[in-house]
């Protein structure tokens, strides 16, 4: 199972957040793929970064996700999902997903592989 | 509540709905208002074979199997339309081909701003929709089952009442014509017995006419049945005398009782009223056939006749009579059968004797008469018959009295007689006949000449034959009796012997009615009837027309023929 940390060192857009979704870490590439200024993101919930037709879907399994066991479909494994960007277009995206327990609190990262 | 324990409880509460939505059978999807997938459940991710990933920002209808609404392929384009509408539903076939697979889908707007969206239920009614189709191919096999039995019922009724009408037809049929010679053998023997007879002719002629009465029986026999069975017969009202019947059938009875040294014991309640009201003819066939039955099948000992009775009503009389023997009895296992046509009880190294119709009829006619025909035997003791029938009481003897007694007859002088028949044979044996009553007739072969013949008066009496080639009995009597004429008396003479026939000439006009073949006695009685008949209708004018017997004559034409 590919840590956070392994994820970071990948040259891909790179995003983490804590277990509220709230977003606390971008690199380099996703701000510059996606047009976000970290004091634009940093802060902000990842439904931002979600096309609309996403954001109730991710709330929900979001909070499904954080009071189950933590297994979850989307985990670990490559999604083509879209991102959207500053300028609120969207790019399709292979994104990648983990999650990692430290003590009672979870924390998400993923890269977003742009595909166009 | 801070805002970090208040974010904590919404996300438990949504964490709870999607784990409850995502966990019912009914697939659940919501949409935006362009149809645009936004939330999906397990069951959805199912039927549409994607995960929820896969369908979010799809738009829906794209994701839908194909399916049909009433037979017609259905874009998914209008049910986005029509939920935007509102809620509604409606039922898809997943296939045209059976089995089916059918889904019901309901849907409707959730109108909450800023984001209205559209919620859609898919229930698989596959199971259901299978079911009923089977219950109702089973109600249609079923329905498709009963249709053709009850057809083969209906059929097989239709051939029974075809076959029965057919045997009715047959035996009237066979019955005229063995009746047609019978007259001549039965009239002529009759006839040849009042002659001179050597002891050897005597004994010849005797076993001719013993054996003419024999068959005649039979057919009766045969007929009797087959009318009862065809609901044809018709009892008479008859004023009867219990205990003179009763003397009478065991005075016939008693020489072949003694001739075997039986004991005869009769013994009639004092509490049986005088006069009852029923048919004495067939009281009478009960009473002849069980007493002669225990006489046939006992060898030694006795035969005892009992009658009772008991007041069922004002109306109504229940009478018994108990017919019992020392003879061989009948055996237990014979017994259910003992009433079944053309059976007899086997008797140890006996031949059976008679035709087996005998219990037969009696149970039947027992049945007709409101009552029934029992049995109880013991195998080395003896049986026992108990016929029960319901009579009328006799209230008034002033009244309307069935069978009064005849008024007494005055001496007249000789009727004037035409017999109207075809046959020979049977125009000599009514010649010979009537010359034992020393009287004469005129002889005519069919209608037309009868009808000739009377135009010119001076017939009292006409014996008229209803089966004739041309004009028959029944067509020259409608005739006759349109004429302007002297009416005669009239009297049917027929092979046939069923109740109709007697109806028809009723109708046609006839006065009497005799059946063949014609026996001394019977047509000495017709004469009598017709003598009273002249005290109450001295002079007929010649206007009148079918005219009726009068009340106090009792008229075979109202009644059974005789046997």
């Amino acid at each position: 199972m590919i840590s956070i940390e392994e994820l970071r060192t990948h040259d891909l857009p790179f995003v983490r957040a804590d277990q509220e979704g709230i977003v606390e870490e971008v690199n380099d590439s996703f701000i510059s793929i996606y047009g976000w200024a970290p004091e634009d993101i940093i802060g902000q919930s990842l439904g931002l970064i979600l096309p609309d037709s996403f954001r109730d879907a991710h709330h929900l399994g979001f909070s499904r996700f954080r009071m189950g066991t933590g297994e979850s479909e989307i985990l670990n494994h490559p999604l083509t999902l879209k991102t959207v960007c500053k300028d609120q277009s969207e790019i399709n995206s292979e994104h990648f997903i983990v999650a990692e327990r430290h003590g009672d609190t979870w924390s998400f990262a993923a890269t977003l592989r742009p595909l166009e | 509540m801070s805002s970090e324990h208040l974010t904590d409880q919404l996300r438990n509460t949504l964490g709870r709905l999607e784990a409850a939505l995502s966990s019912v059978k009914d697939a659940l999807v919501l949409t935006n208002l362009d149809g645009v997938v936004e939330w999906t459940n397990s069951s959805f991710d199912s039927i549409v074979g994607r995960t929820r990933l896969q369908s979010l920002g799809k738009y829906l209808p794209d994701l839908l199997p194909e399916h049909y609404v009433s037979g017609k392929a259905t874009r998914g384009d209008q049910l986005i339309a029509q939920a935007a509408n509102g809620a509604g539903s409606e039922n898809w076939d997943l296939s045209l081909d059976p089995p089916r697979r059918v889904q019901e889908v309901s849907w409707s707007p959730v109108n909450l701003l800023p984001n209205p969206s559209l919620v859609f239920v898919f229930r698989d009614l596959s199971s259901i929709t299978q079911a009923q189709d089977e219950i109702k191919r089973a109600r249609d096999n079923l329905e498709q089952e009963v249709f053709t039995r009850t057809a083969e019922l209906q059929q097989a009724r239709d051939e029974a009442l075809a076959a029965r009408n057919a045997m009715g037809r047959f035996l009237s049929n066979i019955s005229h014509e063995i009746r047609t010679p019978m007259n001549a053998v039965i009239g002529m023997t009759d006839l040849l017995l009042t002659t001179e007879l050597n002891e050897h002719q005597g004994e010849l002629v005797h076993t001719i006419h013993h054996s003419g009465d024999l068959l005649l029986k039979l057919i009766n026999d045969i007929l009797d049945l087959s009318k009862i069975q065809a609901d044809h017969l018709q009892l008479r009202r008859d004023r009867l005398e219990i205990r003179a019947l009763v003397q009478e059938c065991c005075a016939i009875l008693q020489p072949s009782a003694d001739s075997k040294g039986l004991r005869m014991e009769i013994g009639v309640d004092p509490e049986v009223p005088k006069l009852l009201i029923g048919d004495s003819l067939r009281v009478r066939q009960v009473l002849l056939n069980l007493i002669n039955n225990a006489i046939k099948f006992t060898n030694h000992g006795y035969v005892s006749v009992q009658v009772s009775s008991r007041c069922l009503d004002a109306d109504s009389e229940r009478l018994e009579v108990r017919v019992e023997d020392s003879g061989p009895g009948i055996a237990a296992e014979f017994l259910p059968s003992l009433f079944d046509a053309f059976t007899q009880a086997p008797s140890a190294g006996e031949q059976p004797q008679g035709s087996g119709l005998g219990l037969a009829i009696c149970n039947r006619l027992c049945s007709l008469m409101g009552g029934r025909l029992e049995v109880s035997s013991q195998v080395g003791v003896g049986s026992r018959f108990c016929a029960h029938v319901t009579l009328e009481r006799f209230h008034n003897e002033a009244s309307t009295d069935p069978g009064a007694p005849k008024a007494s007859l005055c001496p007249v002088e000789a009727p004037r007689i035409l017999v109207v028949e075809d046959n020979r044979i049977n125009q000599r044996v009514l010649e010979l006949l009537l010359g034992q009553l020393q009287l004469s007739a005129e002889f005519v072969n069919d209608g037309e000449a009868a009808l000739e013949r009377l135009q010119h008066n001076g017939i009292d009496l006409v014996l008229m034959d209803l089966q004739m080639p041309g004009i028959d009995g029944l067509e020259a009597t409608r005739q006759l009796r349109q004429l302007n004429l002297r009416q005669p008396y009239l009297v049917a003479l027929t092979a046939f012997a069923f109740d109709q026939q007697k109806l028809d000439c009723q109708k046609a006009g006839m006065e009497d009615f005799l059946s063949k073949p014609v026996r001394l006695p019977d047509l000495q009685e017709a004469l009598d009837r017709y003598h009273l008949w002249l005290q109450t209708n001295p002079a007929p004018s010649p206007q009148q027309k079918n005219v009726v017997t009068a009340p106090s004559v009792r008229s075979p034409l109202t009644s059974s023929p005789a046997t």
